[in-house]
C-alpha cells in the first residue's frame, strides 16, 4: 500500500523541487505534495505544515544552512518527520542534522531509481514511527 | 612583507582555497543532478521513441556517460575537501597492528614501535592498494620515522598521489590513487608524509621514541 501521508518539499532549487515532486508522484501517487521554494517563508511554512507530514528540506537554502529550521521543527512540531537532503553530505553533516532534530539525512541520489527507493524507504520509516507511537500511547 | 604577515596571508589563502574546494564539490553537483535526472525523466517519458532513434540513443548514452564522469570527478573533490576539513584527534597505534595481515619485509625489528598516526587511515590506504591480492610492504626505519613502501601499478606520475590527482582528475578520480591522495591529506595533517613515483608509493609515519 502506498503512503497517503502529506509531504512538504522545501528546496530553493526549483528544478530539484519539481523533479522531487515528479518522483513522489510515482512513489506515493495519493500523497498530497506541497512545495516551498522561497526560504523567506520559513519557519512559517514548517509550523503550518499538515499534521504528520514528511518534510524534505534542502541543507542549503540560498546559501544559508537549514539546521536551525530542524530545531524549530523538533521543538514546535514534533509530529513532523523531517528529512534533510543535500547535494553533498558528509557523515559529520549527517550527524549534525540528526542532532538538530532531523529524523533522517541523506545525499540527493544521482538516479531516479535511487530517488524512488530512498523516498519509498523514508515514507515507510515515517509510517512505522507513527505506528510505534500509536502503540506506545495505547500501551 | 614580514615572515609573520606572509604566513598569515598564506593561512587566509588556504582557508579561502578550502572554501572554494568545498563550494566547487557541493555547488557543482547540484546542477549536475538537475541535468542527470532531467535527462533520465526525458528518456523515460519518450519511451519507445528513444529506442527507435539511433541519434537519440547515442545522445542519451553520451549524456549519461558525461554525467557519470563529472559525478566521479566531483566525488573526488568532495572527498579531498572533507579530508581537509575533518576534525582529527591525536592517535597512535603499534606498527605491528597497522601492518598486520600484510607481507612485511624489514631490516630492523618493528615490534614495540608505536606510530603517532590514525591506524585506520593507514589501513584504509593499504587495503585499497591490496584489494583482494596480497600486498608486499617494505618497512625502513629512518630515525624517528618509518617508511612503508609498496607497489601501486596505477600511479603513473609523482611526486605524490595528491599531485597525480591534481594533475589528472579525469584519470585518477574513483581509483586507488584517489584513496591514496585522500589518505595523504589526512596523514600529512597528522605529521605523516606520502610520496610517490610511477608504480610505487612511500608512506612515512612518525614514531614514538623507542
Amino acid at each position: 500500500m502506498t503512503s497517503t501521508r502529506p509531504i512538504l518539499v522545501v528546496d530553493d532549487d526549483i528544478d530539484h523541487a519539481v523533479i522531487l515532486r515528479t518522483v513522489l508522484a510515482s512513489v506515493a501517487p495519493e500523497a498530497p505534495v506541497e512545495m516551498c521554494t522561497d526560504p523567506s517563508r520559513l519557519p512559517g511554512v514548517l509550523l503550518e505544515a499538515p499534521e504528520g507530514a514528511v518534510v524534505l528540506i534542502d541543507r542549503l537554502l540560498r546559501g544559508v544552512e537549514s539546521f536551525p529550521h530542524l530545531k524549530v521543527a523538533r521543538d514546535e512540531r514534533p509530529d513532523l518527520y523531517v528529512v534533510l537532503l543535500s547535494s553533498a553530505l558528509s557523515p559529520e553533516d549527517r550527524a549534525r542534522a540528526l542532532q538538530s532534530g532531523a529524523r533522517d539525512a541523506a545525499e540527493k541520489p544521482g538516479s531516479l531509481s535511487l530517488w524512488r527507493s530512498m523516498l519509498g524507504k523514508m515514507l515507510t520509516d515515517a509510517d512505522e514511527r507513527d505506528a510505534q507511537r500509536g502503540d506506545a500511547r495505547a500501551g | 612583507m614580514t615572515i609573520d604577515r606572509a604566513t598569515a596571508q598564506t593561512d587566509v589563502e588556504q582557508v579561502l582555497l578550502d572554501s572554494l574546494l568545498y563550494a566547487v564539490s557541493h555547488d557543482l553537483r547540484s546542477p549536475l543532478l538537475t541535468m542527470t535526472l532531467s535527462a533520465e525523466l526525458l528518456e523515460t517519458s519518450l519511451g519507445d521513441e528513444v529506442a527507435r532513434s539511433e541519434a537519440a540513443k547515442v545522445a542519451f548514452g553520451s549524456m549519461q556517460q558525461g554525467a557519470q564522469d563529472l559525478e566521479r570527478m566531483l566525488q573526488t573533490l568532495t572527498l579531498l575537501s572533507r579530508a581537509r576539513r575533518k576534525q582529527l584527534e591525536p592517535a597512535q597505534a603499534p606498527l605491528k597492528l597497522i601492518l598486520g595481515g600484510y607481507e612485511v619485509t624489514s631490516d630492523t625489528d618493528l615490534s614495540g614501535r608505536i606510530a603517532r598516526i590514525d591506524p585506520l587511515q593507514v589501513r584504509e590506504m593499504l587495503d585499497a592498494v591490496a584489494g583482494e591480492a596480497d600486498l608486499e610492504v617494505r618497512a625502513t626505519m629512518d630515525g624517528a620515522r618509518v617508511d612503508l613502501e609498496f607497489a601501486v601499478p596505477e600511479l603513473e606520475q609523482g611526486p605524490s598521489p595528491l599531485h597525480a590527482v591534481a594533475g589528472s582528475l579525469k584519470q585518477y578520480a574513483g581509483t586507488t590513487v584517489e584513496t591514496l591522495a585522500v589518505g595523504q591529506v589526512l596523514l600529512e595533517r597528522q605529521g605523516g608524509a606520502v610520496r610517490g613515483e610511477p608504480g610505487r608509493v612511500v608512506i612515512s609515519l612518525p614514531l614514538e621514541a623507542a
